[in-house]
């Protein structure tokens, strides 16, 4: 990261150039000429000029969202914007083409974000960095943001074995555990199953809560509810059936470490009262003990659906789930929302299932008969194109055709990373023992480039469609889509059922990631009538643009 | 009616105070009066050409044409612009002392009643 970043300032006025100019040992401002000590590039042709040029002097953008000038230097906003509203989000337009054509470099905006909502860009921006002018301490938001889009940046997608993909949400996201696994407060993690929600917690929360106890973990959904707090808490002989010897629960076994309890929506009822008193007095009590025991543990919980939900359909405690920190909570996407992650993703899956033993073996096998040399790798490239730019001389490369990568990116995968990871293994593992075959009957290959059977991947991923309901939802034996509803008392019958078909609608708006697509084919088996679900919305009160904010 | 108190919050709000914000902390009178100028009659410059605080002030109320005179949080704007307005008396002033924190209060307090009357006007529609 560097010391004093290069910030290109893109605004009107020379207001916002002057401010960082007063911190030459802070700031260095790139687009000067001439020696200009505050130098700002006023619209946005003339910023996209210089970045065309210099973007790599570039480490940051310091943009403003109104510019004053002339009809000929505006970018277009949105079709049909009048002028008036096109200079006064201008900044946004700029944003969109920066960001198009440099989307490595991290931007600044100075606006807020109820501004972008007159431009429907709230949710657009969401996880950029925002910050405003209101008073005199925000000249240190400002300079914190600068340093924070720029730390950012600088980001590896990759860190130890954990790979975090390139978009902004998952880097917000990092920097959020990385300051929530510092402090001592619960963390609450959410995400569909499969997502890494246990991956997280053991690889990144505990190594960097510094702690130097152990990381514990417990998946409350694999223990009978009568065990749960015996293996939670502890237990003495005796005190049940089968209890022949003293046994500590994971929080004594986690002491000045880390417990991760997973699926903790499935803890019993008086489990949540107990884990509650834990967590204020930080003290446990083995069943069939008298004494307490004071405990010293970070806990990480998940949860693969809403604690919030959990709470009004009354399955978990308020308390529970206040203590639990909900305002911090952390929701990791699904795969289906990260498109931009799924080749990074595929790659490195590919990688990892090279190196199971049985594929290294088969790999051993084939790659010198195709003239690599001992100890080559395995790579994953979509299409010919790609094969012949990118591969890398020592690996044996299996080339996924473009058709098949398409199945795989309009794929919902509902399993989320697993169940990539389950269909690159698959496809690696079916790859190489087709090769070592045909090997072992005497044909002879002579590229080290292996297509993989574009039927492999439509039939996995046709396997993995009966259970592709985004979100997870379940189903009754009927194979009808379970949603739960909150009925509350309303004026009238009428009232009571546009209520209820409100709430099912947000919710399979929710679980479908908001694509009216795949909500048509939900409700009435038929993709292409996304505009008659879309309109349904609209007539029941829902606003699409409030619920893609939120 | 957003769109136009958006506007007003950028030129007026955001541009008001910020000539003050880099002054050092013993700045001289005559530094704090060049400020005082600046945040006052060139508060906004850009490509177009410059307009200080009053200019943007009476458009906005042109723009807005009467429509928010209803508003509660329209009469405390008023009440807080006028009143960072008066400063345009201390601009070349001799003899007196200008009160700098009093000054940044007074500019500050703008962007916050612009503020405040946006919410207003969002809950109302």
């Amino acid at each position: 990261m560097p010391r004093r970043p290069r910030v290109l300032v893109v605004d009107d006025g020379e207001a916002y150039a002057r401010l960082l100019a007063a911190h030459p040992d802070e700031f260095r401002l790139a687009g000067g000429a001439g020696g200009d000590p505050a130098p700002c590039l006023p619209d946005g042709p003339s910023a996209l000029a210089f970045l065309a040029r210099h973007a790599s002097d570039v480490d940051v953008v310091l943009l403003d969202i109104q510019f004053d000038v002339s009809e000929e230097r505006l970018l277009p906003l949105e079709p049909g914007a009048p002028i008036r509203r096109t200079k006064r989000f201008q900044g946004v337009a700029i944003f969109r083409e920066i960001r198009r054509r440099h989307p490595e470099i991290p931007i600044v905006l100075l606006t807020a974000a109820p501004d972008l909502s007159l431009v429907d860009a709230g949710g657009e921006l969401a996880s950029e960095s925002l910050t405003y002018f209101l008073d005199q301490d925000d000249l240190d938001t400002l300079r914190i943001r600068i340093h924070t889009a720029v730390f950012d940046a600088a980001l590896e997608s990759e860190s130890g074995d954990l790979f975090w993909g390139n978009g902004r949400e998952m880097r917000a996201l990092r920097q959020r555990l990385a300051v929530l696994s510092r402090g001592t407060l619960p963390i609450l993690l959410e995400g569909e199953t499969g997502t890494g929600k246990s991956h997280l917690a053991g690889r990144f929360i505990h190594p960097g809560s510094g702690r130097p106890g152990p990381f514990v973990t417990l998946d409350l959904a694999t223990i009978p509810g009568d065990l749960v707090a015996s293996r939670l808490f502890g237990a003495l002989r005796g005190s049940f059936t089968g209890a022949v010897v003293d046994r500590p629960g994971v929080f004594e076994l986690a002491h000045r470490g880390t417990l991760f309890l997973d699926e903790i929506q499935n803890a019993p009822p008086d489990v949540q009262k107990q884990l509650l008193v834990v967590l204020q007095e930080k003290r446990i009590r083995p069943l069939g003990g008298s004494r307490e025991t004071k405990v010293d543990v970070k806990v990480v919980v998940a949860s693969n659906e809403s604690l919030e939900e959990a709470v009004v359909l009354g399955r978990f405690r308020q308390d529970l789930y206040m203590r639990l920190g909900p305002a911090t909570r952390v929701v990791i996407p699904p795969l289906r929302s990260r498109k931009s992650d799924l080749l990074p993703f595929a790659r490195r899956l590919a990688i990892r299932s090279s190196e199971d033993p049985d594929n290294q073996r088969m790999l051993r096998e084939v790659a010198p008969a195709v003239g690599l040399p001992e100890g080559a790798g395995l790579e994953l490239a979509i299409g010919r194109k790609e094969e012949r730019n990118n591969s890398r001389a020592a690996a044996l490369v299996l080339v996924l055709p473009e058709t098949a990568w398409r199945r795989i990116e309009e794929h919902s995968w509902p399993g989320n990373i697993r169940e990539l990871e389950m269909v690159v293994h698959n496809l690696v593992t079916f790859t190489l023992v087709a090769a070592s075959g045909a090997l072992r009957q005497g044909v002879r290959f002579r590229s080290p480039r292996l297509q993989v059977d574009p039927g492999l991947v439509g039939g996995m991923i046709d396997s993995s469609r009966v259970m592709a309901v985004p979100g997870g939802s379940s189903k009754d034996s009927a194979g009808a889509r379970l949603v739960p509803v909150r009925v509350v008392p309303q004026k009238s019958l009428s009232a009571v059922a546009t209520e209820v078909e409100r709430q099912y609608l947000r919710e399979l708006f929710e679980r479908s990631g908001g694509d009216f697509e795949v909500m048509a084919e939900m409700l009435l088996g038929d993709r292409a009538r996304g505009r008659a679900v879309r309109l349904r919305l609209n007539q029941v009160g829902l606003k699409v643009r409030e619920m893609k904010r939120h | 009616m957003l769109e136009i108190l958006s506007g007003l919050q950028h030129d007026l709000g955001k541009y008001l105070p910020m000539p003050f914000l880099h002054l050092p902390g013993d700045s001289s009178q005559a530094e704090l009066s060049g400020a005082l100028e600046r945040s006052l009659r060139q508060t906004r410059r850009s490509p177009s050409g410059e307009a200080g605080a009053k200019e943007i002030w009476e458009k906005f109320l042109l723009d807005a044409a009467g429509r928010l005179e209803p508003a509660a949080g329209f009469r405390d704007l008023r009440r807080t612009v006028e009143r960072a307005l008066l400063w345009e008396r201390g601009i070349g002033a001799e003899g007196g002392t200008l009160d700098r924190r009093q000054i940044e209060r007074d500019f500050c307090a703008v962007s916050p009643a612009i503020r405040e009357l946006m919410k207003e006007i969002s809950d109302a529609s």
